[in-house]
Order: structure tokens, then C-alpha cells, then sequence
């Protein structure tokens, strides 16, 4: 589940995220609760918990007192606007650089991606 | 410290210690009692009991020595036990000198008993026992001086045992083994001034007097006290050992 | 309730060695530490003065605000559970050894003892001599949990046990975290299993303190920068160097400390690759050398 790319609790929320993206945390759902997740995934539950407030503090899930944490009713919205904003930086550029460094022409990617649109209007 | 807490834990320390002693102690009640009284006063019976000598008082020695390895058991053995399930040395002492005393407390009472039984068999048959070595009581059914007499000296031979366990398990066999004699001191003297058993032959042999009754037993009392309170100092000083591995 | 631990200037020398070298470590109550450091590098030791196992001579150790050296009130609520079990006299049986904490763990659960020694599957009328080594380190395990000792120490405490059982010693030790919150140091030395459960770790390596930190913030103060071998080079000159391996003109050197987010820049221009370093590598790489 884990890797050590990076800190466990980002990992924790990326994951989360990802599940409200994709629409298996709906809105006002309530999220496992913090020693649910760290029994489950066997990790300490302060890391967990930190994962967690991460999500808080951005918006994501909001907490009530006494019973647990839920997802944020625009926190898909939000979740899918941080991601299109990403987009560019995060997936084109890069695609754009190492396309130069093994000398693909760019007009082949554009090409390609035409060809792409095409088959899904298709 | 509340007084009720060390209390506790030393009630507990001890009764641990008394768990881990006592099938040994059973076995050995049986041992000794199957050997002296069943087999030795069988024959001296069936033989028709020739001068009247006591068979039952060569237990005492048994009833010395047994409790003695005991007590070399109390640390080397219950230190790191009781220790490790958070017992302070200071209430486990506590727990020992309970065990000193209650071991050779024991010890008295089985040898009363002996001596009652022996005495009561061989006034079936009109003889009266008659013993060989020194005591402070002259016939077996004085369980009132035999008790207390046995007790002391027992409890002397058990705090002597312990005293060198504990020796051993701080400082290894080496240090402790030149130092044996040192480390009998106390039960030697317990032993002169008691005077009775192998001591009390000792004493006639070199011609030395032996202390009267009256002086005796306060003395040795004190002796073991002493003892006993050096004990509870020294193994609060111990460490546990680094694990064998 | 917890315990919270404070050591400062802690030495301990025995004849040839110091065990312990001028340690100074604070634990906060009512976490769980892992406690890394080689064979030999003053674990037990340090956790035999934790848990008064040994008298303090050099420094000072403090739980709760006072020292545990013959402190009943402390002692009583300190579990120490060492390699193979210091609670064992030889000829006890498991149930003697349950019957024996009931007696002097005032925490103790009966229940759960009886449910941990199932699920390791360690029979209760046999004599602990007779257990194998996976199972006498499983009673040990049981002891140190079902004693619900505020501060609870588990040293090296797995040795034997096989994969499924050392898993399921895991999940056992967080859920009952969960619901008995108490101070847990787990030594060891195979990290990466329990790397996770950890939310601090303490790295002692011949006696000295290494490391203290969040388990998540030290293993990203480590990194591995790979890429060309003289841009490498370049990169990593003045920083904490842990180690380097070279393969033909690509080299890998693990450093330690903080990255600035200007020297990240600098390192994607150069064409070099930082990447986070596994618990267990930079553990190796902290404690590398002679061994004490």
C-alpha cells in the first residue's frame, strides 16, 4: 500500500483523495476513523492522524465532534480543480521535456493526440 | 513510599517465592519423614530399640542443609524474577527474610512433630529417647525449647545460604568462593553460641564452654537479626544481571 | 495513563566497554518508539536503567519525574521484557509464569494474556524450557502486553517468531495501543517490518544517541542523490555523507540532514535524482563501521 518515496501520511492522504476523486467516498460520507485506518494498514496512529488533519486543514474532510470525520461536500470539486490546474505543470511539461531529450518532434506528440481526440469523439 | 504498597509487593514477592518453594519443601517432609521415622524407627523398634537412642535426631542435619541450598536459591534464583516484574530489591528482601523465617520455622515445627512421635512410640514400650549430641531441650516432647531452638539454627543455616547466593550472583564464584569462610561467619557464630548438634560436639571437643540457655538464645537472636538486616542492605545494591544469552 | 522518560548525560561503563556514552534522550509519554541501534550498541543496557534493572552511577534517568531505581510506585508500573525472559525460574510452566504477573502486574489481564498465548499457539502446561525459541519469545511478548504496564519495554523481543506470528504481534500491539494508551519502546533491529508503527525513533549506535525524531521526518531527512558521478560530487560537497556506491559513470551517495528547496532545484538541473531512503538503509548507513 505504503511506499518510501515519500512521508506515510501524504501517502494517506493522496489515497483518500484519490477515493473521493474516483467516487468511492461520496460527500458527507463519514472516512474511516484514525485507528480504523492505522489497525488496518498496521501503521502508528499519530501518522495516520497527521495524514488526516492534513485533509482537515485543507478542506477536504471536516470533523464532527464525537463522531468522526466526513467528506467536505465540495471537496470533489475542489479535488478536481487542484488536479486541472496540476495539469499542465505536473503531466505536459514533462511529457514535453523528455519528449525533446529522445528527440521526438513535438508535432508527432501533437499528432498523436489528435489521433487520440479523433478515436474518442469517434 | 506508602507503607501499604511495599507491603503489597512484598506479600507478593513472598508468596512467589513460597509458590516456587514449596513442591521442594513437600518432597523433602516426605523424604525425610519416609527415611528417619518409617524405615529408621522401623528397625530400631523391630530390633527392640537398643539403649533407647534417638533415630529421629539425625534428621536434624537434613532438616539444616536443605533449607540452606534454598536460601542460596533466594536471589540467584527470585532476584531477576522479581525484579522484572517490577518489585523493588528493598520490598523482595523483605520477601526474603520472610522466607528465612518461614522456611526454618517449618523446619521446627516438622522437627517438633518428629521428636513428639518418636517420643510417644517409644513410651509404648517404656523407653525414653536418649540423644547423643547437645540441645538445649533433654526430652522429645519439650516442643516448646525444640521449636525455637531448631528455628534459630535453621534460620541461621537459611540466611547463611542466602548471604552466599547472593554473593555469587553479584560477584561471580570467584570473589565469593575465597571469601566462603567470611561468608559463613555469621552462621558459625550462631552455631558456637547456640552450641547444640555438631557445634555443641565442637565446642566440647576444644573444651570451651558453652554460653547458658538464657544468654544463648538472646544472642544468637541477635546475631540473626544482624544478619538478616545486612542481607536486606546488600541486595538492594545488586543488579540484575546482563541476560545470558 | 503514561509515562514519560528523561535522561540526561546517562554513561554506563562496564570493565572494557562503556555501554553507554553520555546520552541524553527525551521520550514523551504515550507514544510508540522504536528504539534502533546494532547488536552491542547499549540497548538492553539503557533499557535495564529504564526499568531498574540496574542502579544509575553515571547521569541521571528519570520516569515520570523520578528516578526508578528502587521506586515501588515507578518500578510496579515499568515493564522491561528482555531477549529471553528474566521472569523464568527454571522448572515454570507458562501458567506459572501467568499466574506470577497476575500476582505483581497490577494492570494485568487475564483474558488477553489467555488470547495471546492462543494465537501464538504456546500450550499453557508446558514447561517454558520445553518451548521453542518462537514461543518463548511469544510469552515474552504476552507478559509485556498483558501487563498493561504504563511505560511497557519489549527488547529485541521477536527473535524466533515466524512472519505470520510477528505480524500478528503487530496488529495485537496497535489495536491494544489503541485502546490502552501507554508508553511502548520497541529494540530492535530488523526495521523495516515495524518501521510503521513507530511515530518516533531513537538510534543509538555504541552508546551514543544518533538519532531522535518522527519516524516520517527523520526518514526524509535522508536522501539518495544519483546521477552523473561528477555532478554528484559537486552536489553533495559539505553535506553529511552517509555512504556512496558507483556503477561506471553513475554514482549514489545517501546523505543526511535537510535538502533546501533551492539545492532541490539545483540538483533537477543538474540532472540529478533525489529520493527519500528507506528506514533500514538509513539506518545502516548511520550505525556503519566497526562494531563496538
Amino acid at each position: 500500500m505504503f511506499d518510501d518515496r515519500s512521508p506515510i501520511y501524504h501517502q494517506i492522504a493522496e489515497a483518500i483523495k484519490n477515493d473521493i476523486l474516483s467516487g468511492t467516498l461520496g460527500a458527507d460520507e463519514q472516512v474511516m476513523s484514525t485507528n480504523q485506518y492505522a489497525t488496518y494498514y498496521r501503521i502508528n496512529p499519530a501518522t495516520a492522524a497527521k495524514g488526516f488533519q492534513q485533509l482537515v486543514d485543507e478542506g477536504v474532510l471536516y470533523k464532527r465532534r464525537g463522531i468522526g470525520m466526513f467528506v467536505s461536500p465540495d471537496a470533489r470539486d475542489m479535488l478536481l480543480s487542484q488536479r486541472r490546474d496540476r495539469f499542465f505543470a505536473d503531466v505536459v511539461e514533462p511529457m514535453v521535456a523528455e519528449a525533446r531529450v529522445i528527440g521526438i518532434p513535438l508535432d508527432d506528440v501533437v499528432a498523436r493526440i489528435q489521433t487520440l481526440k479523433g478515436r474518442e469523439s469517434a | 513510599m506508602s507503607a501499604a504498597l511495599a507491603y503489597r509487593r512484598s506479600r507478593a514477592s513472598f508468596l512467589d517465592l513460597s509458590a516456587g518453594f514449596s513442591t521442594a519443601v513437600l518432597w523433602f517432609f516426605a523424604t525425610v519423614a519416609v527415611i528417619f521415622l518409617l524405615i529408621g524407627l522401623g528397625i530400631e523398634l523391630a530390633s527392640g530399640i537398643d539403649g533407647g537412642e534417638s533415630i529421629w535426631e539425625n534428621s536434624q542435619y537434613a532438616t539444616r542443609y536443605f533449607p540452606l541450598s534454598m536460601g542460596i536459591m533466594i536471589t540467584a534464583a527470585y532476584l531477576p524474577v522479581a525484579v522484572a516484574s517490577g518489585v523493588t530489591r528493598r520490598s523482595f528482601a523483605w520477601a526474603g527474610t520472610g522466607a528465612v523465617l518461614a522456611l526454618s520455622g517449618l523446619m521446627a515445627l516438622f522437627e517438633a512433630g518428629g521428636y513428639l512421635i518418636e517420643y510417644g512410640l517409644y513410651r509404648v514400650i517404656d523407653v525414653t529417647p536418649q540423644f547423643t549430641t547437645r540441645h538445649l531441650f533433654d526430652q522429645g516432647y519439650q516442643f516448646w525449647i525444640i521449636v525455637p531452638e531448631v528455628w534459630i539454627v535453621v534460620a541461621a543455616n537459611v540466611a547463611a545460604g542466602w548471604l552466599i547466593g547472593s554473593a555469587y550472583y553479584k560477584w561471580g564464584w570467584f570473589g565469593p568462593t575465597l571469601a566462603l569462610p567470611l561468608l559463613l561467619l555469621p552462621l558459625v557464630a550462631v552455631e558456637a553460641i547456640m552450641a547444640v548438634g555438631w557445634a555443641g560436639e565442637a565446642l566440647d571437643a576444644m573444651n570451651v564452654e558453652h554460653l547458658p540457655t538464657a544468654a544463648a538464645v538472646p544472642a544468637a537472636l541477635a546475631v540473626l537479626a544482624l544478619t538478616l538486616a545486612g542481607m536486606q542492605r546488600f541486595v538492594r545494591a545488586i543488579d540484575l544481571r546482563p541476560q545470558k544469552a | 495513563m503514561t509515562l514519560d522518560i528523561d535522561i540526561q548525560n546517562l554513561t554506563v561503563r562496564y570493565p572494557g566497554v562503556t555501554a553507554v556514552d553520555d546520552l541524553t534522550l527525551k521520550l514523551e509519554g504515550g507514544k510508540i518508539y522504536g528504539l534502533l541501534g546494532r547488536n552491542g550498541s547499549g540497548k538492553t543496557t539503557l533499557l535495564s536503567l529504564i526499568a531498574a534493572f540496574r542502579r544509575v552511577t553515571e547521569g541521571t534517568v528519570l520516569v515520570d519525574g523520578e528516578a526508578p531505581f528502587e521506586n515501588e510506585r515507578l518500578t510496579q508500573q515499568i515493564c522491561l521484557v528482555r531477549e529471553s525472559g528474566d521472569i523464568v525460574v527454571d522448572g515454570d510452566s507458562v501458567k506459572g509464569i501467568l499466574r506470577r504477573s497476575r500476582r505483581f502486574r497490577p494492570q494485568w489481564d487475564d483474558e488477553f494474556a489467555q488470547r495471546l498465548l492462543d494465537l501464538f499457539q504456546v500450550p499453557l502446561d508446558r514447561g517454558v524450557a520445553k518451548l521453542s525459541r518462537g514461543q518463548k519469545s511469544a510469552l515474552g511478548i504476552t507478559v509485556g502486553l498483558a501487563s498493561r504496564a504504563p511505560l511497557t519495554m519489549l527488547d529485541e523481543s521477536y527473535l524466533g517468531m515466524d512472519a505470520p506470528s510477528r505480524y500478528a504481534f503487530y496488529d495485537v500491539l496497535l489495536e491494544d495501543y489503541i485502546e490502552n494508551p501507554r508508553t511502548i519502546i520497541l529494540s530492535t533491529h530488523l526495521i523495516e517490518e515495524v518501521a510503521r508503527l513507530f511515530e518516533q525513533v531513537v538510534i543509538i549506535d555504541r552508546g551514543r544517541l544518533v538519532a531522535h525524531d518522527d519516524t516520517e521526518s527523520l526518514r526524509m531527512r535522508g536522501a539518495a542523490v544519483v546521477g552523473p558521478a561528477t555532478a554528484v560530487d559537486d552536489f553533495t560537497t559539505g553535506m553529511t555523507v552517509l555512504g556512496e556506491q558507483r556503477l561506471g559513470g553513475t554514482k549514489s551517495v545517501t546523505v543526511f540532514g535537510e535538502i533546501h528547496p533551492d539545492a532541490r532545484a539545483v540538483a533537477t538541473d543538474w540532472g540529478l535524482e533525489l529520493s527519500p531512503v528507506a528506514l533500514q538503509d538509513l539506518f545502516v548507513h548511520l550505525t556503519k563501521g566497526d562494531p563496538a
